[in-house]
């Protein structure tokens, strides 16, 4: 008898505050997934039970257990989105396509014992040499970071390509010369249009009076929620350009986002991209509640998965 | 190295950076500061640390040999920290639940042993819930290592009254503004425990502690109701997790509630204020009430699952 397995090993990231991985000891591991939480959210709270349901729900959805969570962890709230977004790309540089070698925080000088040594050799094991499928997932506000994030890339994508002289790319040449617009893109209530203000208020104070009273007394300094809510161009060319893009590229997957929506949904505006998959609903949660899977509600897990999954069986 | 002990090597690993490190540096910058409120919060976070290695160890969720050579070079340091406790009549020895204090006696009067105590119910099929207890054990140390939630956990838990009096944003009859915009900073920044325990870092410590008391509840409510965990078992790992980080948030001892729920009235005054003056466009008439009463009915619920001490296996 060897005792419980436990399936993924919880590892905080150096020069990441806050955020964290979930590794998979599995050999061989091709997929990464990312998760960017919202507005005032954070890296646990926000995913809360995501950490466990891969785990403990593994004989049902056995595609996780084939990849490395990382939960990223950033201000949410005195941080504009552009400035988000900058920060989010140092991140991914850190995991995607290529893992960083020391990513994993181990540092344990000066403790006793031997088994430093082991521990060292098992995590020395835990990343890949290089990453295939990137899933980049986000909620809320995470979800505009992510767009603006790719439209970024893609970008300087173009550019390196025009100064190549490459002026009639074609999708792969995009995906070759920037990874990560080979992502799947799935966002669960993604604020990509705007805050519905009056409906944020009003859901909140039925439900968790000490959010409205923060987010009333935050808003002054609400720097990610003024770039939603006022009337700079942000959202508008973030949607322009992705869009055009997308109609010109539409193999560039990380263009077309998966989009889940809450049917209760009173916090952001509720639509998507021209290009976006088609809408997907769920019904009798709230906008916290539809990134958040339980024993019950398992359709965040579904959504995250489904995409990689047909992808892989159809290969 | 078989998989599954490497699993436990890294998770013993993550302890010791996360908690155990941490409230090892803490009690030494303590002992070098000098202050009874900073000690006992100290001593405390390092005592959980040892409860935290005791119930890793239950669970199979930290290698033994590891954890066993461990426990014997530091249980000197552990000593200290239970002798603080010891020593000391005043109220803090209570802020630990019987069941802890008595494992603590056992453990380090009775024998030299780990696992001498016998009152612990013990789980039915420990290993379902190891993803849980990891998930649980993230959540915790989340809140352990927060700043402001330290600040918070001494000031209602250790403060004498005096001191506390000297925190307290009145000023005679008469209240002080509370400054909004330190206590949003402090909520934002991050750190070590501080020198300085200043006002906004007590109140950004108290939305901290009702964030954490939320996601909790959450979880457990969620994990009672999950199908594939045996409902005992889901029940005894609250317990089990409640018993070891409740003295940080335990409103059954001294002043801790009453403090607890002033920091709520005057909190609530002022954002209804500012509210007010900022003419927020509301579907409510806010009333400072409001928040008071939503922290007590937060309490109560934190506190019904309050940790019972055990006597029996089971």
């Amino acid at each position: 008898m060897d005792g419980p397995t436990l399936k993924h090993d919880w590892i905080d990231l150096d020069g990441h505050r806050g955020s964290y991985a979930l590794l998979s000891p599995k050999p061989h591991k091709e997929t990464a997934i990312v998760f960017v939480h919202g507005y005032g959210g954070d890296s646990i709270k926000t995913w809360l039970e995501f950490q466990f349901l891969i785990d403990s729900l593994a004989d049902e959805y056995p595609w996780y257990s084939g990849c490395d969570l990382f939960f990223y962890k950033y201000d949410g709230i005195s941080s504009h989105i552009p400035a988000s977004a900058d920060s989010f790309l140092a991140f991914i540089r850190d995991i995607f396509p290529i893992p960083r070698r020391d990513l994993l925080d181990t540092d344990v000088q000066d403790f006793p014992g031997d088994f430093q040594s082991a521990a060292y050799e098992y995590y020395r094991t835990l990343l890949p040499n290089q990453y295939k499928h990137l899933v980049l997932v986000g909620h809320s506000i995470g979800g505009v970071v992510l767009r603006m994030a790719i439209w970024t890339v893609l970008r300087n994508a173009h550019q390196i390509l025009i100064d190549e002289g490459v002026h009639n790319c074609d999708d792969s040449e995009f995906i070759k010369v920037e990874p990560l617009l080979g992502s799947d893109l799935c966002l669960f209530a993604p604020a990509n249009l705007g805050v519905n203000f009056t409906g944020l208020l009003g859901v909140i104070a039925n439900t968790r009076m000490i959010g409205t009273l923060l987010i009333n007394w935050l808003r002054p300094v609400q720097a990610a929620y003024s770039d939603l809510s006022s009337d700079l161009p942000i959202l508008d060319d973030v949607r322009k350009y992705t869009e055009e893009y997308s109609e010109r590229f539409p193999s560039v997957l990380a263009l077309r986002a998966r989009v889940l929506w809450a049917t209760t949904e009173k916090v952001v505006v509720m639509w998507q991209y021209k290009w976006d998959g088609p809408v997907e609903y769920c019904k009798d949660v709230t906008h916290t509640e539809v990134c958040k899977p339980t024993p019950e509600f398992r359709r965040p897990l579904e959504f995250v998965s489904y995409a990689q999954q047909r992808r892989a069986q159809a290969s | 190295m078989h998989s599954n002990e490497g699993h436990k090597q890294a998770n013993f690993l993550k302890f010791l950076r996360s908690y155990f490190a941490p409230a090892k540096r803490a009690v030494e910058a303590a002992n070098k500061l000098g202050s009874k409120d900073t000690s006992s919060q100290a001593h405390g976070s390092f005592l959980e640390s040892f409860w935290w290695l005791y119930l890793g160890l239950e669970m199979e969720y930290f290698p033994a040999s590891a954890g066993i050579l461990f426990w014997s070079e530091t249980r000197k340091d552990f000593l200290r920290s239970f002798n603080y406790f010891a020593k000391r009549k005043y109220r803090t020895v209570s802020a630990f639940t019987d069941s802890l204090w008595l494992r603590l006696q056992s453990t380090f009067k009775v024998s030299n042993n780990l696992f001498t105590f016998d009152g612990d119910m013990h789980f039915l099929d420990g290993s379902a819930l190891i993803s849980q207890f990891q998930t649980i054990f993230m959540i915790e140390c989340h809140f352990a290592r927060d700043c402001n939630a330290q600040i918070l956990s001494s000031v209602i838990t250790f403060s004498s009254p005096r001191e506390w009096n000297k925190l307290r944003i009145r000023k005679g009859r008469k209240r002080r503004q509370i400054s909004l915009t330190a206590v949003r900073d402090a909520l934002i920044a991050n750190g070590e425990f501080p020198n300085r325990i200043g006002e906004e870092r007590v109140y950004a410590g108290f939305f901290r502690a009702l964030e954490h008391m939320m996601t909790y509840q959450y979880f457990f409510d969620s994990l009672r109701r999950n199908p594939t965990v045996q409902e005992r078992d889901a029940y005894l790992l609250e317990r089990r997790c409640k018993e070891v980080s409740n003295w940080r948030l335990n409103f059954y001892i001294g002043d801790a509630k009453e403090r607890f729920l002033e920091l709520a009235e005057d909190l609530g005054a002022e954002l209804v204020k500012e509210v007010k003056v900022q003419k927020f466009p509301l579907e409510y008439e806010p009333n400072s009430r409001d928040l008071t009463k939503y922290v007590e009915g937060l309490i109560d619920r934190w506190s019904n699952t309050q940790p019972l001490v055990l006597s029996a296996r089971g």
